[in-house]
């Protein structure tokens, strides 16, 4: 559930890039651009022949911990679940299989049993306890260690080692969102007496960390690079590192990372900055693939008491949107116009019932005139929108501005809010910052792959995203009863039923689902296309291309 | 030469006071909260920013925060990088070599290409001293950022010579992943010292001292070293010191540009995040290391010339 204002600078903005092997007027778009096969993406790259003896890996910036409990964002989480396993596993499709719990059961609704697999051991050869389990969860509750994961456990009660080999999680009330959760960062497992010894060095360069998965810390060089070696004794026979040495590197700019792809100084990165994306897709050294992600990109209306109170204001907005000459702009083509509010890549569980329920949403089709009638019929026609941007973020600049023009066009009278790039992140974490706006843009996700696990934290009272303190009742009892739903497919029915309601309120307007991009030298394959990177340790998978 | 010592050495320590105040200050003032770099944006407890504001002492008002860093600074402590989550001299110590390799190595090319150019150019007229002008022009044209971006789109990407990013391991691969850096930092400095020294050579060549010379019959070698170069040689050095002075600021646009790990670019990341211990510490070390060249640009005067008395070129 955690989210971040993604920096993605739009192609548009980025002819920088001519410097380095020139910038065609022309944005090609993606041949695959229909939405069948956006919705049907491999999560995978073809296996590995053999293996490498090492690979460097780009972040877009470099981690600042590995300590799980305070990770959400990309370069932590990507470091971390390479390194570090979960009690429950992502799998590239987004389903949830065992991790480091061989077994999972509800004995009651509110009694969740874990089983610790045998035979684990961290790096130091230490065996895995349910006293390191116990200790790993109980740090997510600990407010002392500042965690952001506490609010997932908010229906646990108690976390015990019922005997050597199991853990029992003990609920208030019955909250089958909790095994997604422990297939992400708040299951990860670490060590207790190595994470008791380090005390509040833990996950800091001078600290490190202890895990079980399949690659070790070797040597954390902050603005350097953080190295990993393969745990040569590790557990899973299916997730055999192949790649003997990976390198993570932090690389802000698009441009020096799309030079060091091209010039073979980077092995592959999983982008979120896909301004010089169509550039990539040129360059004959690196090949990018498109898998299932969790994200999408909103505008977030955060003030309800201004003309965005209004339904129809927001769903006129929502309608005089260009979303796919955007999506052209911005991702070459690559992401879909929202037909429900989340990516299909959230369907970890009765893809079914959500492929058949996205079928059967309407079509997002622009219609000015529509919109303009329904901001008449609002009476908002006239009436103040300030949209909170930062020219400093091309990304954010170049959406803000698509939304200017289109409240413009309806007959609102907006305005853009500028703020610094160092200020921006403050509309997300400041009440005050948001006073003098009422909306502002990101690209966010869940943690692990259910509709729910995103929209949750933007329309629940007290959602740890809910800016604006919208509350639908009806909304409220349906994802209630989705997290206490044991049977996956009745949960679905409750999820489809909530997602029609978020898509009629919009309490989040939806601009995009675009894909996950993996861009990968030629010489290697094997790393999974998909969003599980965040989560699980599929970059083991990573080796020669044949 | 004791007194010099002395003098240069308070000035050193007054300048680095008043700095250390200002930077703290604009910081301070600087938008941004360090809160919300440390957590990414997202949304947490009341308690837990507590701990955290508590942990940094955000909390403190500007004069206490201050005489906390100062006094500890003074005890060779510069304090807790928020964001590399490192004891700040460790965060230095990781980064200084970085950087100071590149000053070296782009000092080392304004040098010898830089008054290299400029005698050639001086000594030259005509085709030579044309290319040398042309040559000059356009380098000093070309901010760093360009030259970088050129460089490495010629040299790394096009064609595979050398490399682009990081800063290398071993001597010789060192040398390699510093040389584009070295150079998209040293050309416009390069181009002016060029310039100074061609116009200073020119100058001193048509003086009366050297015509007398040729007409004495000495050879030109001796003149060109003892009349020309040696007279020539302090507006030439002036120029040169100021360049390598600037190297040090411009430093961190070229480490961005090709991703090294050096004191530049940290600085930058530093400042974006409010680090302030870290912003503190980098931006002074820059400042004294641009007061200490100078003072050695001063020392190198009444090297050359005794004329210069060290007391007043101090002040």
């Amino acid at each position: 559930m955690m989210t971040k204002g993604r920096i993605r600078a739009i192609a548009v903005a980025a002819c920088v890039a001519t410097m380095l092997t020139g910038c065609s007027g022309r944005i090609p778009t993606s041949s695959s651009n229909d939405s069948a096969s956006l919705i049907n993406l491999s999560p995978n790259t073809p296996a590995a022949s053999g293996g490498v003896d090492s690979a460097t890996w780009a972040l877009y910036r470099d981690p600042t911990t590995l300590d799980p409990a305070t990770a959400f964002d990309y370069p932590e989480n990507t470091v971390i679940a390479t390194m570090c396993d979960a009690l429950l596993r992502q799998k590239p499709d987004g389903s949830i299989a065992s991790g480091l719990a061989s077994e999972y059961r509800y004995r009651t609704p509110t009694a969740l049993a874990l089983t610790i697999r045998p035979g684990v051991t961290f790096w130091d050869g230490k065996p895995l306890t349910a006293d390191d389990v116990v200790f790993s969860l109980e740090r997510n509750r600990d407010p002392k260690l500042g965690g952001f994961y506490g609010k997932v456990f908010d229906r646990v009660s108690t976390i015990t080692a019922e005997d050597a080999k199991t853990v029992l999680i003990t609920l208030t009330q019955p909250d089958y969102w909790l095994t997604g959760e422990l297939s992400a960062m708040p299951g990860i497992v670490v060590e207790k007496a190595f994470a008791q010894q380090q005390g509040q060095k833990f996950g800091t360069p001078d600290g490190g960390t202890m895990c079980t998965g399949p690659y070790r810390l070797a040597k954390w060089t902050p603005g350097e690079s953080l190295k990993l070696a393969a745990n040569s004794a590790y557990w899973d026979s299916t997730l055999t590192p192949l790649t003997k040495n990976i390198a993570f590197k932090g690389i802000p700019d698009a441009a020096t990372l799309t030079t060091g792809l091209t010039t073979g100084e980077i092995d592959g990165s999983w982008i979120t900055d896909t301004s010089n994306l169509s550039q990539l897709q040129r360059t004959s050294t690196v090949s990018v693939h498109s898998g299932p992600t969790l994200e999408t990109e909103f505008l977030i209306p955060s003030n309800l008491t201004g003309v965005l109170g209004d339904i129809r204001v927001r769903q006129a907005l929502s309608l005089a949107f260009d979303r796919r000459s955007f999506i052209n702009a911005a991702y070459a083509g690559n992401a879909l116009e929202p037909r429900l509010s989340t990516n299909p890549g959230t369907w970890g569980y009765a893809k079914d019932s959500f492929n058949a329920a996205w079928n059967a949403a309407p079509e997002v089709t622009r219609d000015l005139d529509r919109a303009k009638q329904l901001i008449r019929e609002a009476g908002a026609t006239g009436k103040p929108l300030v949209i909170g941007t930062s020219t400093g973020m091309a990304t954010v600049a170049t959406v803000s501005n698509a939304w200017l023009e289109v409240a413009t066009a309806i007959g609102l009278d907006a305005k853009l809010s500028n703020v610094s790039p160092e200020n921006y992140i403050n509309f997300f974490t400041d009440p005050k910052a948001r006073e003098g706006v009422d909306a502002f843009s990101t690209t966010t996700y869940g943690d692990y792959a259910d509709p729910a696990a995103l929209i949750s934290t933007y329309v629940l009272p007290g959602g740890n995203q809910n800016y604006s303190g919208y509350e639908n009742p009806a909304l409220t009892d349906l994802l209630n009863a989705a997290r206490a739903e044991a049977d996956p497919a009745a949960r679905a029915r409750d999820v489809i039923e909530a997602e029609k309601l978020v898509m009629h309120d919009l309490p989040w307007i939806p601009v995009a689902h675009p894909t996950s991009f993996l861009v990968l030298n030629n010489k290697l394959t094997g790393a999974p296309t998909s969003f599980c990177y965040m989560q699980s340790p599929a970059l083991a998978m990573l080796g020669a291309r044949g | 030469m004791g007194r010099f010592l002395l003098r240069r050495g308070a000035l050193l320590l007054a300048t680095l006071w008043v700095a250390s105040i200002a930077i703290f200050g604009a910081l301070y003032l600087a938008p941004g909260d360090p809160i919300a770099v440390l957590t990414g944006g997202r949304q947490i407890t009341p308690e837990a920013r507590a701990i955290l504001v508590a942990r940094y002492h955000l909390d403190d008002p500007l004069p206490v925060r201050y005489w906390n860093w100062l006094t500890s600074a003074l005890h060779g402590d510069f304090g807790y990088s928020m964001t590399s989550r490192q004891d700040v001299s460790t965060v230095i110590a990781q980064r200084v070599s970085t950087t100071v390799e590149l000053v070296a190595y782009a000092a080392v090319i304004v040098i010898v290409l830089g008054i290299g150019v400029g005698v050639l150019s001086a000594l030259k007229p005509g085709i030579v001293d044309n290319i040398a002008l042309l040559f000059t022009t356009v380098l000093a044209a070309v901010p760093s950022f360009v030259a970088a971006l050129l460089l490495i789109s010629v040299f790394a990407v096009k064609l595979h010579w050398l490399p682009a990013l990081g800063e290398g391991q071993g001597f010789s691969d060192q040398l390699a992943h510093l040389t584009l850096p070295a150079i998209a930092l040293a050309s416009t400095s390069l181009a002016l010292v060029a310039r100074i020294t061609r116009a200073s050579v020119r100058a001193e060549s048509s003086g009366e001292r050297v015509q007398t010379a040729v007409s004495r019959g000495i050879p030109p070698g001796v003149i060109l070293r003892r009349h020309v170069l040696h007279n020539a040689s302090i507006p030439i050095m002036t120029v040169t010191g100021l360049t390598i002075a600037t190297l040090i600021v411009l430093v961190s646009i070229v480490e961005q540009a090709f991703s090294l790990n050096g004191l530049g670019a940290t600085l930058v990341k530093a400042a974006a995040n409010k680090d302030f211990s870290v912003v503190q510490a980098i931006s002074l070390l820059m400042v004294a290391a641009f007061v200490i060249v100078n003072g050695i640009v001063d020392l190198l005067y009444a090297v050359l010339d005794p004329r210069v008395s060290l007391g007043t070129a101090a002040s």
